[in-house]
């Protein structure tokens, strides 16, 4: 059964005299329980989309489009009823945990508020119930450590945290926006370890946002491609990176390859990122794209895309060349 | 000196048993314990290490913005007294830094030409300075029109290229990079790398390469020093010590690297 069904989502921006399209008809399901990976350059889309579902974009956004969590649409929903589901029901992790963390109000009460809000605990419980979930995302002397402020614990057990308390109501669905890029490699491996294996016991569908397509590649069934708010690429996860489709994709693999391989120059993509005020016509890639042929600056390659489910987890690319081949 | 006479060995940069120690209200840091290292002309040395293990603390006592409590930094022979202005000036025009996020180390106010042409001297880029600077836009791939724009209207990986194009507008000697592309998209990451690489090749330049990121370091760096809690724990050629590393801390460092699992 889905639990997350996004289906034409569009997100943009008000700029000057014309519209900053940030996320761009953006369809997938995320299975109950399942994992999917979105990767993204900056300005890709990918922080946007996460926003969007959690219902925290800005006030100058418009969004369209529908976003289903177990059926419930979430995109119109009055504040208040988002209010009661972020983080009893869909919880979020951010990239960085000490501007996430309140840095005046000790862990315990911080992961406490969440249950006292959500569970209607009483402060007693809660309390209790805090230090069970400290030591569940493996922080050590948790009874003494609840009574902590933000500012005594290392970046990584920040992280631990925050995945404490965004776990805490045993959310059906679990969103983390590059929960591990502020963090050391070492210390990105624990967490990665931590947020894998916390969602599968509790049965939490995961949604991983990341730049690091390695990262992605150890935790998600499905993987995502995003550039400039559109998706490039998707599908199983092992097999949209060992048999990319989607010339982006394929530069992106190599680039990485690259990057860790051996002496000398390395193979780059050429050109810049997109300008979101003057975005490419055709396939946003194009100008960057070495396969880039006839349509590709005029015509839109997303067309064919369908939001029915089994197509998007067959895999999918927008790019011309799928029809050519 | 034209760089195709110097000896190979020549050392430009030397820094010998370099300690700092950060004190705060009942506390303090030992943020680097006797480090040292030389720098060859035209060699790409790398210092990697986590979060607090003190490479960016060496990178800044190397380009003189941090006095050592004890130890000495040698660039081109000469003593550093980094307390004096006079010796500040001279090093500058040796030694320049790269850092890490372009766009707080440019001034938003200023254009890009007036940014790149700033270590000719403060003020406005003058006409008689234009083609210089048009003619170092162009060595780090930015089209001209860039040069009248403000940092705000350039990507990162632009913006990067601009702080490189000051750094060597008056031909150091030795470029100190700390995590010069960290904060940039994957993309646009090879491209910064090739243009150091090249440019490393027609200036004849030493770099000394602050990363945390180990698989980067084997396609820019000769040699390596990998940095635990202010100690170097591993120093060498850079292949050898990423193939068969030694040290404990460097073997963690490399199984932590995420891996592209495609199978």
């Amino acid at each position: 059964m889905s639990l997350l069904q996004v289906s034409g989502l569009n997100v943009s921006y008000p700029a000057g005299d014309g519209m900053i399209r940030a996320v761009r008809d953006l369809s997938f399901v995320l299975d109950a329980g399942g994992s999917l990976g979105i990767a993204g350059e900056s300005g890709s889309g990918k922080s946007q989309t996460a926003l969007a579902i959690m219902g925290l974009l800005p006030g100058n956004a418009t969004i369209e489009g529908s976003v289903r969590l177990d059926d419930e649409e979430l995109i119109g929903q009055c504040e208040e009823t988002l209010c009661k589901l972020r983080g009893s029901k869909m919880a979020m992790v951010f990239q960085d945990p000490m501007t996430a963390l309140n840095p005046y109000m000790s862990v315990g009460r911080q992961i406490g508020e969440v249950l006292e809000l959500h569970q209607k605990m009483n402060a007693k419980t809660a309390a209790d119930r805090s230090c069970e979930l400290l030591q569940m995302v493996g922080i050590e002397n948790a009874t003494r450590r609840i009574s902590s402020y933000p500012h005594e614990f290392s970046g990584g057990q920040r992280q631990r945290v925050m995945i404490a308390i965004a776990l805490a109501c045993r959310p059906r669905l679990l969103i983390a926006d590059e929960p591990t890029t502020a963090l050391d490699v070492t210390v990105q491996k624990q967490i990665l370890e931590l947020l894998g294996s916390l969602c599968e016991e509790l049965g939490t569908g995961l949604l991983l946002i990341s730049h690091d397509l390695a990262v992605l590649s150890g935790l998600c069934g499905n993987l995502i491609i995003m550039y400039a708010g559109m998706t490039m690429e998707s599908g199983r996860t092992r097999s949209v990176l060992s048999r990319a489709r989607h010339p982006y994709t394929r530069a992106l693999l190599e680039t990485l390859a690259g990057l860790h391989g051996d002496e000398g120059r390395l193979p780059v993509i050429p050109g810049e990122p997109p300008d979101f005020l003057h975005p490419p016509n055709g396939c946003p890639f194009h100008p960057r794209c070495r396969h880039a042929f006839e349509p590709c600056d005029k015509v839109d390659p997303s067309y064919r895309f369908s939001s029915d489910s089994d197509e998007a987890t067959a895999g999918y690319a927008a790019c011309h060349l799928e029809q050519r081949l | 000196m034209s760089p195709g006479t110097a000896p190979v060995s020549e050392i430009i940069l030397k820094a010998e048993n370099i300690s700092v120690t950060y004190r705060g209200p009942g506390k303090t840091l030992r943020a680097l314990d006797r480090v040292g290292f030389e720098l060859a002309r035209g060699e790409t040395l790398a210092v990697v290490g986590e979060s607090g293990s003190g490479k960016s603390t060496l990178a800044r006592v190397c380009a003189g913005l941090l006095v050592p409590d004890s130890g000495t930094v040698e660039l081109l022979g000469r003593r550093l007294e980094t307390t004096r202005s006079r010796d500040f000036k001279w090093q500058s025009q040796h030694l320049q830094m790269v850092f890490q996020d372009p766009l707080s180390s440019l001034n938003p106010r200023q254009t890009i030409g007036d940014s790149i042409a700033e270590p000719f001297g403060p003020g406005q880029l003058s006409t008689d300075l234009y083609p210089r600077v048009a003619a170092l836009a162009e060595q780090v791939g930015l089209r001209r029109e860039y040069l009248v724009r403000y940092p705000h209207e350039l990507s990162g990986g632009q913006c990067q290229r601009v702080a490189i194009a000051r750094a060597l507008a008056i031909q150091p000697e030795v470029l100190i990079c700390d995590e010069p592309v960290s904060a940039l998209d994957i993309s646009v990451r090879a491209q910064v790398i090739n243009l150091l690489l090249d440019l490393q090749q027609q200036m004849d330049l030493c770099i000394l390469f602050i990363a945390h990121d180990l698989g980067l370091v084997r396609r820019i760096a000769s040699r390596l020093i990998v940095m635990q809690k202010g100690r170097v724990v591993e120093r060498g050629p850079a292949q050898q010590i990423l193939s068969r590393p030694q040290h404990r801390y460097t073997q963690d460092l490399l199984a932590a690297e995420p891996v592209l699992i495609t199978a």
